[in-house]
């Protein structure tokens, strides 16, 4: 867990290879686990993530011999979004500092299951603007408002075969959630 | 990875400024052995000097006019209301935090403190991130910081911490493959006085 500095941002930030014993001890590139996929620039780009989180909440009142009280206000963190430093860093300063939306932004999880390379979680968000850019040395961290996201989880089954996927939807812009398979 | 950054913590207007340090293999402690830099940073004005051999070609200054730069920080923000199922709601406002510099005491140190205390104008900072690629030192990244006004500085034994605000903020990163050769580069200038992102 790494926790982002700031003056208003204290997020903790799982890290993709926590518990490795140093980052000079190998090259990651062809087997990185979580990518994400974005519009720069006007052109396609995959990066590999170093960490990611985003969750959601809903307002409860906590009386539970009263009146059933929660609120309708369900709320998505903003997603953040841990990269290495790369030529991409200033494209992404750029879009953030002139409040460039992002259509659609795909974080995948990349699995080796019984040779071969699987997709077993995709995260989809959409309608997005990034809301803060930090610089931490050799990394950048980017705090993004979500309105929309679709997230499906891959079953694998022990075989190594599909076992089908299960979907979840959430929009605040409409106020519409699903689930489906 | 990030998680083995170690920080340095200053205390400043009742809250605790946290700046990453620049690490180092093996060890990660500065106070071993002796080692070339990973940042430099020059400072207009202010007499900043090394030994080291190279130069920036953003800058068109020598990396002897530079010194060791340990750690930074900066952090931005734009203000975007939260409520998506109505009209966005965005704010005009670019919020730049004020930068700090971890640095070695130096030459520059004098011409430092007394920039706080006059509120000297830094027409130029350039820091850059050094790389070492098929024997060559390259430079990785070049910030260039222009119309800076000093806000702080701290006094930690071998050590000065320096901050100060910008009013224009030109951040280069180069691309490099993985034979050695150059991809490309991208830049992002914001200029906070007018307001302008290229």
């Amino acid at each position: 867990m790494y926790k982002v500095p700031g003056r208003t941002l204290h997020m903790n930030i799982p890290l993709v290879r926590e518990g490795e014993e140093s980052d000079l001890s190998g090259i990651s590139k062809a087997t990185r686990e979580w990518v994400i996929f974005i519009t720069l620039g006007g052109e396609p780009v995959e990066l590999e993530v170093f960490g990611f989180r985003h969750g959601s909440s809903r307002h409860t009142v906590g009386f539970s011999v009263n009146q059933y009280l929660a609120g309708a206000d369900t709320r998505f963190s903003d997603l953040g979004v841990l990269l290495q430093l790369d030529q991409y860093a200033p494209l992404f300063e750029q879009q953030f500092a002139t409040g460039g939306l992002f259509a659609v932004i795909v974080i995948k999880r990349f699995a080796w299951i019984n040779g071969e390379l699987k997709v077993t979680e995709e995260h989809t968000f959409s309608t997005c603007y990034i809301v803060k850019y930090i610089q931490i040395l050799d990394y950048i961290f980017l705090s993004i408002r979500v309105c929309q996201k679709v997230e499906k989880f891959i079953i694998i089954d022990q075989d190594g075969n599909n076992g089908g996927s299960v979907v979840s939807s959430a929009s605040t812009v409409t106020g519409a959630f699903s689930t489906g398979t | 990875m990030i998680d083995q950054y170690k920080g340095l913590e200053i205390g400043e207007d009742g809250r605790i400024v946290w700046i990453p340090l620049a690490p180092f293999p093996d060890t990660g402690d500065r106070s071993e052995g002796t080692f070339a830099p990973n940042w430099m940073i020059y400072i207009e004005n202010a007499g900043t000097a090394s030994k080291i051999e190279g130069s920036v070609e953003d800058s068109g200054k020598n990396l002897t006019e530079y010194t060791y730069l340990f750690g930074w920080f900066c952090e931005a923000e734009r203000k975007v209301l939260g409520g998506a199922g109505v009209n966005l709601f965005t704010s005009s406002i670019l919020w730049y935090s004020v930068i700090y510099f971890v640095m070695p005491n130096g030459e520059h140190s004098a011409f430092i403190r007394n920039a706080v205390h006059g509120g000297v104008i830094i027409p130029t900072i350039n820091f850059v991130r050094l790389s070492r690629i098929d024997n060559r030192v390259v430079v990785i990244q070049s910030i260039t910081l222009s119309t800076c006004h000093p806000y702080s500085y701290h006094s930690l034994h071998d050590y000065t911490v320096f901050a100060v605000t910008f009013i224009v903020r030109n951040n280069l990163v180069y691309g490099y493959k993985q034979d050695g050769t150059l991809e490309g580069q991208n830049i992002c200038n914001v200029d906070l006085s007018s307001n302008v992102v290229t």
